[in-house]
């Protein structure tokens, strides 16, 4: 059977369909003027937190998170109503008075993995006794819920009913638009970034769950 | 709105651009020179050339900057391949070429993001929080894609080889397995997109003195995984800060991190190690004993003095891993089978400071026995692992997300290749086997069943802890039984199968509706595989694979069916079309995609293609293919859903 006539038919319709494709697509080449504008008039520098130039690698000053959560869940009976701002800012320690690590933690509520390491084990502390062991040694530490079960942002409900059922006690709260996503690949959860409060510089970075490396290397920061 | 045009043209040029190069690439000839010394030398290209354009593969989620950038990108690839042999040497190059003729630039997928807080339009006034998004995802899109769509020539692979009846040396790429791959495993996976190798030297010595075979591998030389991620458009790239000495050498004219506007300096998202190995062999016809060794040696990122890991997850942040192991096989069990096992001992020592570790010991037993008698085949593979871990790449998780799975071992899961099943640090941890029978009831009528149980200490907890305690435990149970059947002259063949697992940790969980279970997963399941003969040259090929799944840890609220089906149709011997449905219930994802394909061998004498001379085709997708998880023999990958069209042009001269 003489099959030239459809291959050569083929070539044509694939040439026709990736033309099509390519310029088929959307496009988004202007910002529009009046973004612009809100961008401009809602950016005001902080006095309450280190001066940039901000980065996500370690070394670098990260740059003043903010999300709505609690500063302490169990004392505001996990109400949503509580909810406060929290921001790196609040944390940020010049002099070491209070704490001298800040360790911020990302999760999902689709993460397995995030489950076993708020939840612990028999064998295994949660991230709650893991802080609290720490909290006399200058560890502090913030939590970010920043998905549900289907990879949409979390909200104020989903970071209630996670709180609940960890118990959780530190500085906790959402992140729906998920703007930890400027250091955290929101795929690789949990995610785990240790700041020094004097400077607010990033000391360490973990992706994933990885107790047998996070700890002892909080542990070895905090005895320096 | 110029930029606009110019991008459409630009766009348009791609498209036109990489057709008229895919028939200039044709102009290459077989070759064969005149005698040089007695003998000529003979060369052979081959080329591979891909182009594609991916629209919205409908994955995009709110504040999501990874999901949305690969939408609306575009690649034309190449591989041009070129051997030259001459008596016992043969000189090999294979230049690979990605070049992306678009892609969303940090300001689209920022706009996009702020679109999706709003239904899916741009509103026609911003509020102050549409700004401060815009902001934070024009940023981090610009690091997104400060290492990806990234356009590179590279030389890909290359060696020069010496083969005689008992030596054997390779200068340059080459791939290499240890016994069961335990030990070391690096070689290339079509079905994962997958092609590492080992740049560097290896030696191949062969000695044969009746009854008894030897077999001796020397290798050292530096990994050398596939740089461009064709799905994702990520691409591995090194600074010089991870190529000190010698490695330099080996990453010449390899693609580097780019520095940007979002990233002012550039960084590596990978750093070639090194590796050493040997592997000594001895068989007879009834007994074979093997010894391999290996050390992987990590790079770290020399800075300001200082040398830091990449990662620091326990395996990556060990600078050294050594493994080595002991085989032992029976070749033939009195005609009536074969035995194998192999004990294999890893040392993961010399970690980061910052990871403040002093070394991790673990070790694995494997073992694979098949015995057959008359119509009965038994097949049972055993395993016992203690925390045993594969040879992951040095590469960096969060800025090279589709690389995490990239390892240089392979530990044998004793399931089927399919298998996608076993999660976290399932394979690391782990004790259990499984026991295969197959029956032939009739000449071509088999039926077979599997039995496996399987103890995880890794799987529900910290995936690299290996605790066994029994709050840790998944006991896990796999079952399948299926038939097969061929016609007489095997031209028609189908395969059924029918399967469970049950996978339950040993302590309550709590699901996303915060009830408690001790189902970590279960899943049955149904694949098929048929083909009927129409004509001698015509055949209807139909292939699934069903599944009812429910997860209780990053799954869905509820258990969901998910499945693909392929209906192909070979129209002679070199046309192949075929039709694919996939369907997903898992509330996350899509829930169905459609594609089709078409195939067109190019093979023997054509009289308006001459010049090729070997086995070459083309093909072409038009449709949605679903992303995810694929696994093959335990090493598994994740690949992002692709919607569009590709086309792609094998050719050998």
């Amino acid at each position: 059977m003489d099959t030239r006539p459809f291959a050569l038919c083929l070539s044509a319709a694939l040439g026709s369909a990736l033309v099509l494709c390519a310029c088929g697509s959307r496009e988004h080449d202007e910002i529009p003027p009046e973004l612009l504008v809100a961008i401009a008039q809602g950016r005001t520098p902080s006095a309450d937190y280190p001066a940039g130039p901000y980065g996500s690698e370690i070394g670098d000053v990260a740059q003043n998170v903010c999300l709505q959560g609690w500063r302490n869940p169990a004392a505001s009976a996990y109400a949503e109503s509580e909810m406060t701002t929290l921001c790196f800012s609040d944390f940020w320690d010049p002099e070491a008075e209070q704490h001298s690590l800040l360790l911020v933690n990302t999760s999902a509520v689709w993460c397995g993995a995030c489950r076993s390491e708020f939840g612990g084990s028999a064998s295994r502390p949660s991230l709650e006794q893991e802080i609290d062991a720490r909290a006399e040694r200058g560890l502090v530490a913030l939590g970010a819920l920043f998905q549900d079960a289907e990879f949409q942002p979390a909200t104020a409900a989903h970071a209630r009913l996670w709180a609940q059922t960890f118990e959780v006690g530190f500085p906790f709260g959402v992140d729906g638009p998920f703007a930890m996503g400027a250091f955290a690949d929101p795929m690789l959860q949990p995610y785990n970034l240790l700041l020094d409060t004097r400077t607010m510089r990033i000391v360490l970075q973990v992706q994933g769950d990885e107790p047998e490396t996070l700890w002892p290397a909080i542990d070895q920061r905090l005895g320096e | 709105m110029k930029r606009a045009g110019l991008r459409q043209v630009r766009r348009f040029l791609g498209v036109a651009g990489a057709g008229l190069c895919l028939s200039v690439s044709v102009a290459a000839r077989a070759l064969e020179t005149p005698p040089v010394l007695g003998t000529p030398v003979e060369a052979e290209v081959s080329a591979t050339s891909s182009v594609l354009y991916n629209t919205d593969n409908r994955n995009s989620r709110r504040s999501d900057v990874a999901s949305s950038s690969d939408d609306d990108w575009g690649l034309w690839a190449n591989r041009v391949d070129a051997r030259a042999r001459w008596n016992q040497w043969q000189l090999s190059l294979r230049m690979d070429s990605a070049w992306f003729y678009t892609s969303r630039s940090p300001s689209e997928v920022a706009l996009r993001l702020v679109e999706l807080e709003h239904g899916g339009r741009l509103p026609n006034g911003f509020s102050p929080a549409d700004a401060e998004l815009f902001v934070q995802k024009f940023f981090q899109a610009g690091q997104e894609q400060s290492d990806r769509f990234v356009n590179w020539t590279y030389p890909a692979k290359y060696s020069l080889s010496y083969t005689a009846r008992h030596f054997e040396a390779t200068l340059g790429d080459f791939q290499a397995q240890f016994g069961r791959g335990l030990v070391l495993s690096v070689r290339k996976e079509d079905e994962l997109l997958a092609d590492t190798s080992i740049r560097g030297a290896k030696a191949v010595l062969r000695l044969k003195q009746d009854p008894l075979r030897l077999r001796f591998t020397g290798l050292a030389g530096v990994l050398n995984p596939q740089r461009i991620d064709y799905t994702s458009g990520r691409v591995l790239g090194t600074t010089r800060a991870v190529r000190p000495g010698l490695l330099g050498v080996a990453e010449a004219g390899m693609p580097t991190a780019q520095a940007s506007a979002f990233t002012p300096e550039a960084r590596p998202n990978f750093a070639p190690d090194a590796v050493l190995g040997a592997e000594l062999e001895g068989q007879s016809k009834w007994l074979a004993l093997g010894l391999s060794g290996s050390r992987l040696q990590r790079t770290c990122v020399r800075e300001n003095g200082e040398c830091s890991p990449l990662a620091l997850d326990l395996v990556r942040a060990a600078r050294s891993i050594d493994t080595w192991g002991a085989s032992l096989g029976l070749p033939d069990l009195w005609g009536h089978g074969a035995w194998f096992v192999q004990y294999a001992q890893q040392r993961m020592h010399d970690f980061a400071p910052e990871a403040n570790v002093v070394s991790v010991e673990g070790h694995a037993l494997y073992s694979n026995l098949t015995v057959h008698s008359g119509p009965v085949t038994l097949g049972l593979e055993g395993k016992h692992y203690r925390s045993f871990y594969p040879l992951r790449a040095n590469i960096d998780p969060g800025r090279a997300r589709e690389f995490v799975p990239v390892q240089y071992s392979a530990v044998p899961t004793t399931l089927p290749v399919w298998n996608d099943t076993e999660f976290e640090g399932f394979n690391t941890c782990v004790t259990g086997g499984r026991i295969k029978s197959d029956v032939e009831l009739a000449p071509r009528y088999n039926v077979y069943a599997w039995l496996g149980r399987y103890n995880t200490w890794a799987e529900s907890v910290a995936a690299n802890s290996c605790q066994t305690e029994d709050a840790n435990l998944n006991r896990v149970w796999d079952v399948a039984q299926g038939i097969a059947v061929a016609s007489q002259r095997r031209s028609s063949l189908a395969d059924f199968s029918l399967g469970a697992r049950f996978d339950a940790t040993e302590r309550q969980l709590q699901d996303a509706r915060n009830q408690t279970t001790d189902v970590f997963y279960r899943e049955v399941y149904t694949r098929y595989d048929v083909t009927l003969a129409l004509t001698s040259e015509q055949s209807l090929q139909f292939q699934g694979w069903h599944r009812r799944r429910r997860q209780t840890l990053g799954g869905p609220v509820e258990p969901w069916f998910q499945g693909t089906t392929v209906t192909a149709l070979q129209w002679g011997p070199r046309l192949n079309l075929a039709f694919g449905l996939e369907y997903d219930q898992n509330p996350a994802f899509p829930d169905l995609y459609l594609n089709g394909q078409v195939r067109y061998e190019l093979d023997g004498p054509e009289r308006w293609l001459p010049w090729i001379t070997g086995p070459s085709n083309v093909a072409l997708f038009v449709g949605q293919r679903q992303g995810g998880l694929r696994c093959v023999s335990g090493v598994c990958r994740v690949f992002a859903p692709f919607e569009g069209a590709r086309l792609d042009l094998a050719m050998s001269f």
